[in-house]
């Protein structure tokens, strides 16, 4: 023995490590689920074994039986418990109504105990052992429809009293299980509530009493902890389950062979967690998607101040003239500018002004220490180009900022049949609160002629307050995009793949 | 009496036992059976290991009982033909002590009771209930059979031998609250009366987070 250290609140849990156990009768090794397990049915040729301190010693030899809604080790969560299946039962009953069978899976946990979910008479029923008592001689004897009470003071309404036998057993018990063990019980419904049922059951020296409750399709999918995706959804047994002489058919989920050798169960392991990762990747893909639809509604957020359009040939473009060689440098709008005011001389290669639509819009008010977007926009602009000068003005002649935006549209070759954008994005930071307005100058040519002159087509200049900064969002849009075609690739191209290893 | 530095008669491993009540340790090293002999500690030959990790107490386990701090002294191990049962020995902070069945992991905490000298005979069950009553509780019989102890670990206040048998019959309190075991292992049988703890009654400091 070693010892297991000691923490400052007492010694560590020693790990649950179950001992492997030779079945006797084929050789194949076997898990003894707990030092409780009595008796276990080899999962390699369903012999019957008696698990001594030393050796398992063979009862009998079972055919197996298929058509189970669960397999062995399933797990389920009741109470913020984890359990898992350790056994399956049938049991058949005989009484005046014909032959019955009852399904019953017994529930496994090292800290909890034992809970029984039974499939009977087309409903599924979750028990647990108490203590509580009824108040009668002998509950197997009572008429139909008797009232009974019990101890704690519930009231019950007697529903049968019967045999029932043991017809087929799998997985493993605390105790030792023979087909045939017959056990005596007597079935109460709770005289107020129809999902809870009592309970007694006696076999050879021991009476047991159970608390019942009807367990809800709901209930059960939210409780069964499987992988496996073809029993995501909890089991029609009404649809699935075979007749009432003991013969169940095929068409539940098929477990058997699930729970084969342990080299399958890996292989199960390993596509169970594929199928996992897939559906994870599924679920990234969809988030990614959702991250980009934020990042794009994000990047429209803002308050509208202005929406501005510019048509052709409203707004006659005032003469303007090459100043005269020696001129003084003159504002023509007398505007008082700020510092980004460029007032370096004129480039003389560049083309003089002439022509295009200069005015002022309507005013608008911007809070401080905002983000001003101005969106540009010619939908209609075809081999041709527009330029918008803009100066943001605050009050009424205080320039603050100077801008500008290009639109340009042609169409090209086959292999580039389309360049230039019809639309442009500029940005501007406002420090101070204020009335503003813009100082519009727009010109553009058709063709390719550097001549400016009137605007084409109309032109629509779009303020937007409180706007979000773009890049970061473009680069989220970006990633997230990316990323949702990356997983979602994946999972289309592996999900076929992993079902077909599957199968 | 203060704590025991003694060291395994079979294997030599050190111990050091701290309650006063342990007339038996089993070795964590050896597995052997110690047990105290007229002051002298003697091996008793036989090896009492029992496999951890498939309960929900384990020696050395702390944690509260109703509230009250206890760490887990040792269990006994009992065979009743078709099953297990443990009983385990608890030592509150306080110095009292208690038994802990602990059944199916289905928990019960009982106390011997002193000076109960009319216990009869507890009949078989025909068609129905076994009744009896102890200090005014009356109980009803659910179970009966023959123990066989199979294993021991950790400290306890009594010599218990490998292979040793005793009829014994168990049941509760027909609401379901107390339980009650009547123990057929001397003249007259020891009866240990107790209660039915849920699970919350019980909070270990390790639950074992594999299985919560």
């Amino acid at each position: 023995m070693t010892e297991v250290p000691r923490t400052s609140q007492g010694r560590v849990r020693p790990k649950l490590t179950p001992r492997e156990v030779k079945c006797s009768a084929c050789g194949g090794m076997l898990l003894e689920r707990s030092d409780d397990t009595r008796f276990v049915v080899c999962r390699y040729c369903n012999a019957h074994l008696e698990l001594g301190q030393v050796e398992a010693r063979v009862l009998s030899k079972a055919a197996p039986r298929h058509g189970f809604d669960y397999a062995i080790d399933d797990a389920f969560v009741w109470n913020g418990g984890r359990y898992v299946v350790a056994a399956r039962m049938v049991f058949t009953q005989s009484d005046e109504d014909g032959a019955s069978e009852t399904i019953e899976y017994l529930l496994w946990s090292p800290r909890r105990g034992t809970l029984y979910l039974d499939f009977d008479d087309g409903r599924w029923l979750l028990s647990r052992m108490v203590h509580v008592m009824p108040r009668c001689d002998d509950p197997f004897a009572l008429a139909e429809g008797a009232s009974v009470s019990t101890y704690d003071g519930d009231a019950w309404t007697f529903v049968e009293s019967g045999t029932g036998t043991l017809a087929y057993v799998d997985g493993s018990l605390p105790w030792v299980a023979t087909v045939g063990d017959r056990v005596q019980y007597a079935t109460f419904r709770a005289a107020h509530d129809g999902h809870k049922l009592y309970e007694v059951e006696r076999d050879a020296g021991e009476t047991e009493f159970c608390e019942i409750r009807v367990v809800s399709q709901a209930e059960l999918r939210a409780a069964a902890q499987t992988k496996h995706d073809e029993r995501s959804e909890p089991p029609d047994r009404t649809a699935s389950r075979g007749d009432s002489s003991g013969n169940p058919s095929e068409g539940a989920a098929s477990e058997g062979e699930r729970s084969g050798n342990p080299s399958e169960r890996v292989a199960e392991g390993a596509h169970a967690t594929t199928r996992w990762f897939l559906w994870m990747a599924l679920v990234a893909a969809v988030f990614c998607l959702t991250n980009l639809a934020l990042a794009s509604q994000a990047a429209r957020e803002g308050r509208v101040v202005l929406t501005k359009t510019i048509v052709p040939g409203l707004h006659p473009p005032p003469a303007v003239t090459p100043a005269p060689p020696g001129a003084p440098e003159e504002d023509p709008d007398d505007l008082e500018t700020g510092d980004v005011i460029d007032n370096s001389p004129p480039d003389p290669e560049e083309p003089p002004i002439v022509g295009g639509v200069e005015l002022n819009t309507d005013s608008f008010q911007l809070p401080a220490k905002s983000l001003l977007r101005i969106d540009l926009a010619a939908p209609t602009l075809n081999e041709a180009w527009a330029s918008i000068d803009l100066a943001l003005v605050y009050g009424d002649d205080l320039a603050t900022h100077i801008l500008d935006g290009d639109l340009a549209h042609y169409n090209g070759d086959e292999d580039d049949p389309e360049e230039g954008p019809r639309t442009d994005t500029i940005l501007a930071w406002i420090e101070q609160p204020g009335t503003y307005h813009f100082l519009v100058r727009v010109m553009g040519a058709k063709g390719d002629t550097e001549t400016p002159g009137d605007i084409p087509v109309p032109v629509t200049i779009t303020a937007t307050t409180d706007a979000r900064a773009p890049s970061p969002l473009h680069h989220m849009a970006i990633v997230s995009g990316i990323a949702a075609a990356v997983l979602f690739g994946i999972f289309l191209i592996r999900r076929p793949r992993a079902k077909e290893e599957a199968a | 009496m203060t704590a025991r530095e003694i060291n395994c008669p079979n294997c030599g491993a050190p111990r050091r036992v701290e309650n006063p009540g342990t007339l038996m340790f089993v070795c964590e090293y050896c597995g052997a059976a110690v047990y105290w002999d007229e002051g002298q500690v003697r091996a008793s030959g036989q090896k009492a290991a029992l496999t951890e990790g498939f309960t929900r107490l384990y020696r050395g386990a702390t944690g509260r009982l109703r509230g009250k701090r206890f760490t887990t002294e040792g269990r006994v191990r009992y065979s009743f033909g078709r099953g297990f049962w443990d009983e385990w020995y608890l030592r509150f902070d306080d110095g009292a002590t208690a038994w802990l069945t602990e059944d199916n992991h289905e928990i019960c905490v009982e106390a011997k009771l002193a000076g109960v000298t009319d216990v009869a005979e507890v009949p078989p069950p025909q068609g129905s209930f076994t009744r009896a009553s102890f200090r005014g509780i009356d109980f009803m019989i659910e179970e009966r059979g023959e123990a066989e102890c199979i294993g021991a670990e950790g400290e306890l206040p009594f010599v218990v031998r490998l292979g040793e048998t005793y009829r014994y019959v168990d049941g509760s309190s027909p609401d379901g609250k107390h339980s009650v075991g009547i123990e057929y292992d001397a003249d007259p049988p020891n009866v240990f009366v107790g209660d039915w703890l849920r699970h919350e009654d019980v909070a270990l400091d390790d639950e074992g987070e594999d299985w919560t």
